[in-house]
Order: structure tokens, then C-alpha cells, then sequence
């Protein structure tokens, strides 16, 4: 059908050409002709004429031709303009889509402008090119991701020839892409790697996974450039038709792997040129190691033996004995160096005992003077012969040679030489110094230990000595409050023995929450010690046989170094005495005042009833008396506590004279005879035979007597009876008093004699509390002694024993 | 005309008082015993005791109480001489119903003035 339309065009087309051409074509030809006939006949010519014409009308009718032909052209153009358009458009513009798709514009549409086959030609064409845009884009990404790969990649055809690389390709080996297609991978390798890449390409590539294999390929600039190379194939109806391979850069790793190369080439290098070097080290350290064990063990042994040792002594002969069989040595010794400098041979070994006192004295130690005053080990080759050096005779006798002096260092002074001799001429190895330096070491240690154990030893048992002798009861106790120690005395005041006391808890023994006896809160000082507070407190403790003590109890908290409490430490004091001092002492006031102001009433009373002339006569100047007598009483008051006072401080001198026994006696009856009769009370003397004369100071014994007297007078119902006896017994004299009052109880007992202490029966009787005192002041200053004892209903027996004098 | 019992252990002080009470009109019963003295009291019903504190047997505190703690004899006055000056002594008196303090040494004359001041009106 396209080929009719197209014939039956091209016949119309031939007809209209034919048609502008023919007609005036002829139309021309017909008008030349006519001219030149008309021309012709005219001017009736010759034969020559007939030429001419001939010539001029061919010339005229060329000339139309060309112009006719012009015009026919010019016509056929326009009509081939006309009729062509319809043909000419959509092939012109399947030409253009065709060119664009070739310069990779793929989204063209080209107009259907014909319903022929023209029309149908582009319709097919807008449907390639649809189907080609469409897997070029796909076909786009896939590029665009293999152009941004950082690995390089080529494409090879199954013949190994490469048809694509990506730019990464191009970076790494410097060929440009256009370079690269149809390179054969094998123009890039060297004969090495041509073998491996052979093997890889002929036996792996075959199988359908893919390889991955290590491969060096050269680069444009013919560097050899180690790549890791993963191949996959693609197949295509089960043949290989193209391999894609992505190739990783290795030169880094591979640099590194070379170099472990070489270094490892290098080293063996080394190892075998010291190979000899090195069985020999091995040797010797072997031998290093087996000496330094034996010195390890060696010095172990020493500390062990050096540490079950408190006795510097036996340190010292302990470690020479050691060093002197392990450097086997002819003999060792240890000399001191005391705090001035004096040295002296302490223990020794090697040498026999017998030549112990040969030791010479200190002028000839003089390597040690030497090691002790530098501080620094000292070597001498040869010290019999060396003149610097004076040996003891002992030492040159066994013709010792080689001698080592080794400082023992305590707190950094020499306190000891060790000095080793060797019979022959030794060389004394590092090893060796080093050895006994440590030695030394350990051997200063343990001297430095036994002494601060027997400094502590020392200080201990004198704390413990201490302790245990103070008055004072002292005892610890733990933070659990369980007493840890306690020492005799505090048993002793609370009357409850140790072992009832340690491991108890303090309440259960000690005084402590009962309250203060007087003043301050009420807390237990314990308890506060143990919470890190100082206390002190006052306070009653009733012992388990029913005695009051008020006791002093002061209370510290045990510390660690580190302040952190640990216990406490309790302290008690007895101040039962002191606090009853006290109490007699402001008691002696009120006594004194008492009996002061008794006569006082007498004297003052009765002065005023006589200026007020209340009484006259007899009555009187028996008024008068009893202010005598009164007055007189108070005037002996005074006297015993000045006389108490002064003998008290020691101002006092006794004055001894010669006592007639029988005067005397009959003297004092009669200054009681008064008081006798009113307490009808007795009095007896009871002399020994041959005793007339006593040695003493006459006043103050008679004033001892009328105090015992008075006393046995004021304590005691009426009838009472007393005997004065007096006895020898050996070189003393014994004066005894006895009566049948009512005696001192075992409480008053305790205290009698104390100043002011006036017993259970002072709100019935009078009395300064002095006269007990006194007695005994007296007593003692003559060199005897008063004792009491007392028994209800016995009565009291005083005994004063006083030693005999021939003279003054 | 009334009646002073007058209890002390020293001579001279009885013989003091006695002396300077009679003088003044009253009647004067002494003693040197503080034992036995309740009946005394009873008996004599006395209108004012005079008693030592200090004395062998009962105290004059002792003798004070006893006698206040009998309804019969509470109401009879109590001077108390004392050789204490002591404030804790005075207190110890004074809870046990004494009525004045006498210290000693003591004049006579201000004794007597006290003596008149509480029985006023009961001399004659």
C-alpha cells in the first residue's frame, strides 16, 4: 500500500514535471523559429546565409534550452517542495529522535503526524524509546554507584579483555577509562603474577561462585601495586560472558607484612651470628640463677635464724657462721663499735676458742677502725703484708691473707664490722659484696629489732612493774566496755579479787553510773572515756564486805596512733581518807568552837552577873574560881593544839630529862583524884621490879598520861576502872593503859589517831579530837610507837613502847 | 510563880542560871542529867526548859524531841543552849520544835530578858 501511494505520487509528480517542462519548452522552440525564418526571408540570402541561419538557430535554441531548464528546476523545487512535505516531516523527525537517543537523550515523543505507515513507523519508535530511557535510568544508578566505589572495579569479557573500569580503576593504576577498554588484564602483570593470575583466571573462573585471590598488577607507571581481587562472574544461559571484579588496594598491609619480613629475616640474622653468644648467656645465667637461689636460700636461713633471736649476740653469730661457710672463708669475726668509738672483737668463728684471748687490743683492729669510720665495705689483698694495716697476732699467726670488712649500719652509725679472712689470696667477687651486704643488711635489721625488743621488754615490765605497784587502782577496758586489765591495787580497793574483775563488763565491777558524789552531771565517766572525753567523778562504792569508799574514779580514752578510740583507761583513788579529812577537819572547827566557848560561858557569864552584882560573897569568889578554872582549861585547850601543831611541823625538840616512876605516878593520881571520885572511877599503878627510873621528857609523857586518862574517863560509865602498868622488854619500856569503858569499835579503830577524829560516841562527849594525835606525835618523837586495840565489851588497851635511855 | 527547868551537864552554867532566875523570881529546878528528865517534866510541869545540846546520854535535841512528841508536854517552851553556831545545827534544832537559841558564851542578863518575854504574865 505505502508502495502504490508512493508510485501513483511519483507518476503525478512526472506528469506536472513533465507538463511545466514540455509546453514551454515548446511554446519557446515555436517562437526562435518563426524569428529566425522571418529574418531569413527578409534578407533572402545565400548559401552562406543558409549556414549562418543554421548556426543562429542553434544557438538560440541552446539558449532557451538553458533558461527553460532553469525555469523547469525552479518549478520541479517548488513541486517537490509541495508534495514532499508530507514524507519528508516524520522521517525528518524519526531522523531526530533517532539522533537523540544516540547522545543519550532518551525522553523524546515524536508527534504522530500521519495515519500511515509513516504514523505507524514513529508510534514504534516512541515505544523503543520509551523501553530504552527506562533501563538506561536503571542502568544510570548502577553506573553512578560503580563510578562513587572507592574499590576499583573492571569488567573483562570472557577472554579477559577489559571493557570497563570505574574512575577508582582509573586513580589507582593512572589508565584513563578510554586507556583501559581493551587492555588484557594479563598487560598488567609481571611474569610473577601472570602465573598466579593464569591459575586464578583458568581454574577459578570457571566455577560459577566467585574468587578471591591476592595478585600484584602494574600500574601506567609500572608500579607494583598488591591488590586483593574478588571476582564474580556473569553468566548468561549458563556461559561466562563477562567477569566483574572489584580490586582492593593492599599495599598498606602488604608493606606491613613485608616488613615483618624482613625484620624477621633480620632478627634470625642476628640470633644465628649470636647464637654462640647466647648459649653461653644461657649458661651463665644458669649459673646465676642456681647462685642467687642458694643465696636466697642462704639469706632465708639467716632471716630465720636471726628472727627467732631477740639476742643481738646470737644475730651476730648466727650470720657470721653462715657467711663464713657459704664464701668459705678462713675465719670471720664481728666487731662492736660502741657509741664512742670503741671497738672490740664480739663473736668470731673459724678460730679457736684458745686464741680468743689473744685478741689484741684495739690498735690492731685497724680495718675495722677503718670500715667503721669510712661506713664503706673495704677489700685487702694481702693484710699480713700490707703495711697500712695492723693485724692481731691471731691473724697473722694462721697467715690469713685476703681480708673483707663489711659495716653493719644501725640508724645509719656503724654499730659493727664483719671482717672475713681468707687463708690464700682470693679474689672477692661482686657477687660476693653483694651478698654479704645483704647480709649485713638483715644482720643491722635484727640488731635494730633486738634492741627496741629489749628496750620494750625493759619498758615494759617496768610499766607492768609500775602498774602493778601504784597505789592507785588502774584498769582498761575495751570499747565493748569488758575490762581488759586491771592491776593489784584496783582489786585491792574494790575488794573483789582480778579474776572476778577481767572479762566483766565494767558496771558490773567498776563504780560508774551510780551518780557523782558531789557536783558536775550525773553521767558515768566510763562511758563518756569511751566516747573520747576526759572525766573525772566522785563516787560511792560499797565493797562486797559492806565497807564505804568514796572513790576518785578519772577516766581517759584509750587511743590508737590514729586517734581512734580503743577503750578507755579508768583510774580510781581511794579519797575515802581525804574526803573524811575533810569532814574532820570543818569538824575540828565546830569541836574547837564548842569547846572553847564552854568556858568562855563561864568566864564571860559570870564577869557580868559580878559587875552586875547578881552575887556577893561566897558565892562570889566561888564565882571567881570556877573562871580560874574554866579560864585555866581553855588555856590548856590552846596549849594541846599549839603544842599538836608545832610537834607536827617538826618545830618541836623533846627535852629529856630523868623521871622518878613513883613521883611521877603519884602526881598525875592526884590531878585526876577530883575527876576520880565524881566518875567513881579507879586508878591503878603497876610497876615492874627495879623500875624507878624512866628517860624521857617529863611534860610531854605526863601529858600523854592525862590525855589516856581523860579519855578512858570521858568513854566509860561510871565505876570505870584503869591500870597504868609499866614493863621492860628488852631495850624498850612499855607503858600500858587499860580500862574497862566501852572501848572503840573496829570503824572508829581505823581512824583513831587521825587529827580531829572524834568516833561514834562525839555528840555525847567533849573533846578536841587532838588528844589520840598528840599522844602519838609525843610517842614518836621519843622513837616508839602507840597502839591501840580495842574490843566491845573489853574495854581499850593502849600500848606505848618507848625505847629505853640510860641518859641524855 | 514560874517554873524554869534548867538541864546542863557543866555545874557552873546550872549555878549561873539558877542564881541570875531566882533573882528575877522565878522558881529554878536544875539537873546534870538529861536521863530520866521526861519524868522529871511530868512531874514538875514546868513552864519553860532550858537544855544543853551537848551532853553525856541523850542530847538536848534527843530530850527536845521527846518532849514534843508527847501531847502532854508539846506546848512547854524549849531554849536550847548551844555551844554550836553552826546554821545545819540551828536547822537540826529548830525542826525538832525548839523555841529560841541560846550560844554559848551567853550573858545572863539577855537570858533572863528572854525568859521574862516568853513568860510574861506568868510571873507572879
Amino acid at each position: 500500500m505505502l508502495k502504490k501511494r508512493i508510485l501513483y505520487r511519483l507518476l503525478t509528480m512526472l506528469l506536472v514535471l513533465a507538463l511545466a517542462f514540455i509546453v514551454p519548452l515548446l511554446f519557446s522552440i515555436e517562437r526562435a523559429v518563426d524569428s529566425i525564418f522571418q529574418s531569413f526571408r527578409q534578407s533572402s540570402s545565400s548559401l552562406t546565409d543558409y549556414y549562418q541561419l543554421k548556426e543562429s538557430l542553434k544557438a538560440r535554441l541552446y539558449n532557451d534550452i538553458i533558461i527553460i531548464s532553469l525555469y523547469i528546476f525552479f518549478v520541479a523545487f517548488l513541486m517537490a517542495l509541495v508534495f514532499s512535505r508530507k514524507i519528508v516531516l516524520p522521517i525528518k523527525k524519526l531522523f531526530e529522535g533517532a539522533e537523540n537517543i544516540r547522545n543519550g537523550r532518551f525522553d523524546v515523543v515524536l508527534p504522530v503526524i500521519t495515519d500511515d505507515e509513516l504514523g505507524e513507523v514513529t508510534r514504534t519508535f516512541n515505544s523503543m524509546a520509551r523501553s530504552i530511557k527506562e533501563d538506561t535510568e536503571e542502568l544510570k544508578k548502577k553506573d553512578l554507584y560503580i563510578k562513587s566505589m572507592m574499590d576499583a572495579m573492571w569488567i573483562l569479557d570472557p577472554d579477559n579483555i577489559i571493557t570497563d573500569v570505574n574512575p577508582s580503576f582509573t586513580k589507582l593504576f593512572g589508565y584513563e577509562h578510554s586507556e583501559a577498554i581493551g587492555l588484557s588484564v594479563f598487560d598488567l602483570l609481571d611474569e610473577e603474577n601472570f602465573v598466579i593470575m593464569k591459575y586464578e583466571l583458568g581454574n577459578r573462573a570457571r566455577k560459577t561462585e566467585f574468587s578471591t585471590y591476592q595478585i600484584s598488577l602494574t600500574a601506567k607507571d609500572g608500579r607494583q601495586i598488591p591488590v586483593l581481587i574478588t571476582s564474580t562472574p556473569i553468566h548468561e544461559d549458563g556461559e561466562v560472558t563477562a567477569k566483574i571484579g572489584v580490586i582492593k588496594d593492599f599495599s598498606d598491609l602488604a608493606d606491613l607484612m613485608s616488613k615483618l619480613v624482613e625484620s624477621k629475616k633480620e632478627m634470625s640474622g642476628i640470633a644465628l651470628e649470636n647464637i654462640n653468644l647466647y648459649e653461653k648467656m644461657k649458661e651463665l645465667f644458669g649459673q646465676q640463677r642456681r647462685r642467687r637461689i642458694q643465696e636466697q636460700q642462704l639469706l632465708l636461713e639467716l632471716a630465720g635464724r636471726i628472727s627467732v633471736s631477740s639476742d643481738t649476740r646470737q644475730s651476730v653469730r648466727s650470720t657470721i657462721e653462715l657467711i663464713r661457710n657459704y664464701l668459705k672463708a678462713g675465719a670471720v669475726w664481728y666487731a662492736f663499735v660502741g657509741d664512742f668509738g670503741h671497738i672490740s672483737i664480739g663473736v668470731s668463728d673459724g678460730l679457736d676458742e684458745s686464741d680468743l684471748h689473744l685478741f689484741l687490743p684495739e690498735h690492731a683492729l685497724s680495718l675495722e677502725r677503718a670500715v667503721a669510720n669510712s661506713g664503706e665495705y673495704m677489700i685487702v689483698e694481702d693484710i699480713s703484708a700490707d703495711k697500712r694495716y695492723s693485724v692481731p697476732e691471731v691473724i697473722s699467726r694462721h697467715n690469713f691473707r685476703t681480708a673483707v670488712g663489711i659495716p653493719v649500719k644501725v640508724k645509719g652509725s656503724t654499730t659493727g664490722v664483719i671482717t672475713l679472712f681468707y687463708r690464700n689470696m682470693t679474689l672477692v667477687k661482686e657477687e660476693d659484696i653483694h651478698f654479704l651486704l645483704i647480709a649485713s643488711n638483715m644482720l643491722s635489721v635484727s640488731i635494730e629489732i633486738s634492741e627496741l625488743y629489749e628496750k620494750r621488754i625493759l619498758e615494759k615490765s617496768l610499766a607492768e612493774t609500775v602498774f602493778d605497784n601504784i597505789s592507785d587502782g588502774v584498769c582498761t577496758i575495751d570499747t565493748e566496755g569488758l575490762v581488759t586489765s586491771a592491776n593489784n591495787a584496783f582489786g585491792r580497793m574494790l575488794g573483789i579479787p582480778l579474776e572476778n574483775i577481767l572479762k566483766k563488763h565494767f558496771s558490773a565491777v567498776i563504780p560508774h553510773d551510780e551518780g557523782p558524789v558531789t557536783g558536775g552531771n550525773n553521767r558515768c565517766p566510763v562511758t563518756k572515756a569511751l566516747q573520747g572525753e576526759r572525766d573525772i567523778a566522785e563516787m560511792q562504792f560499797i565493797r562486797p564486805d559492806g565497807t564505804e569508799l568514796i572513790l576518785q574514779v578519772s577516766s581517759s580514752p584509750l587511743l590508737d596512733p590514729k586517734g581512734n578510740i580503743r577503750g578507755a583507761v579508768q583510774v580510781v583513788r581511794d579519797i575515802s581518807k581525804e574526803k573524811e579529812i575533810g569532814r574532820l577537819k570543818s569538824d575540828l572547827v565546830r569541836n574547837v568552837s564548842h569547846e572553847f566557848r564552854t568556858p568562855l560561858s563561864a568566864i564571860v557569864g559570870m564577869t557580868e552577873m559580878l559587875l552586875d552584882r547578881d552575887v556577893s560573897g561566897e558565892r562570889a569568889v566561888e564565882y571567881l574560881k570556877t573562871m580560874y578554872s574554866e579560864g585555866m582549861r581553855l588555856s590548856h585547850m590552846i596549849s594541846d593544839l599549839l603544842d599538836l601543831s608545832i610537834i607536827e611541823t617538826g618545830r618541836d625538840r623533846i627535852n629529856i630529862t630523868r623521871i622518878s616512876v613513883t613521883d611521877f605516878m603519884e602526881e598525875i593520881k592526884r590531878t585526876f583524884s577530883h575527876a576520880l571520885q565524881t566518875k567513881n572511877a579507879s586508878l591503878e599503878f603497876r610497876f615492874e621490879e627495879g623500875i624507878d627510873t624512866v628517860w624521857a621528857e617529863k611534860n610531854r609523857i605526863r601529858q600523854v598520861l592525862i590525855n589516856l586518862i581523860t579519855n578512858s574517863l570521858t568513854y566509860s560509865e561510871r565505876g570505870v576502872k584503869i591500870i597504868i602498868s609499866l614493863k621492860k622488854e628488852r631495850n624498850f619500856f612499855i607503858i600500858e593503859v587499860k580500862d574497862t569503858g566501852w572501848g572503840i569499835g573496829a570503824r572508829d579503830l581505823a581512824h583513831i589517831g587521825e587529827k580531829f577524829f572524834r568516833g561514834s560516841y562525839a555528840h555525847i562527849t567533849k573533846g578536841t579530837g587532838l588528844g589520840i594525835a598528840l599522844c602519838k606525835e609525843i610517842i614518836r618523837m621519843h622513837g616508839g610507837v602507840l597502839e591501840i586495840t580495842s574490843g566491845i565489851p573489853e574495854g581499850t588497851l593502849i600500848m606505848i613502847r618507848i625505847p629505853m635511855r640510860e641518859s641524855i | 510563880m514560874s517554873k524554869v527547868l534548867v538541864v546542863d551537864d557543866e555545874p557552873f552554867i546550872l549555878m549561873m542560871i539558877e542564881d541570875k532566875l531566882k533573882r528575877a523570881g522565878y522558881q529554878v529546878i536544875t539537873s546534870r542529867n538529861s536521863r530520866g528528865i521526861i519524868d522529871v517534866v511530868k512531874k514538875e510541869r514546868p513552864d519553860l526548859i532550858i537544855l544543853d545540846w551537848m551532853m553525856p546520854g541523850l542530847s538536848g535535841i534527843d530530850v527536845c524531841t521527846m518532849l514534843k512528841s508527847d501531847s502532854a508536854l508539846s506546848g512547854i517552851p524549849v531554849f536550847m543552849l548551844t555551844a554550836k553556831g553552826q546554821e545545819d545545827d540551828e536547822k537540826a534544832g529548830l525542826r525538832c520544835g525548839v523555841d529560841r537559841y541560846i550560844t554559848k558564851p551567853f550573858s545572863p542578863k539577855l537570858l533572863l530578858e528572854m525568859v521574862d518575854e516568853l513568860l510574861s504574865g506568868k510571873k507572879e
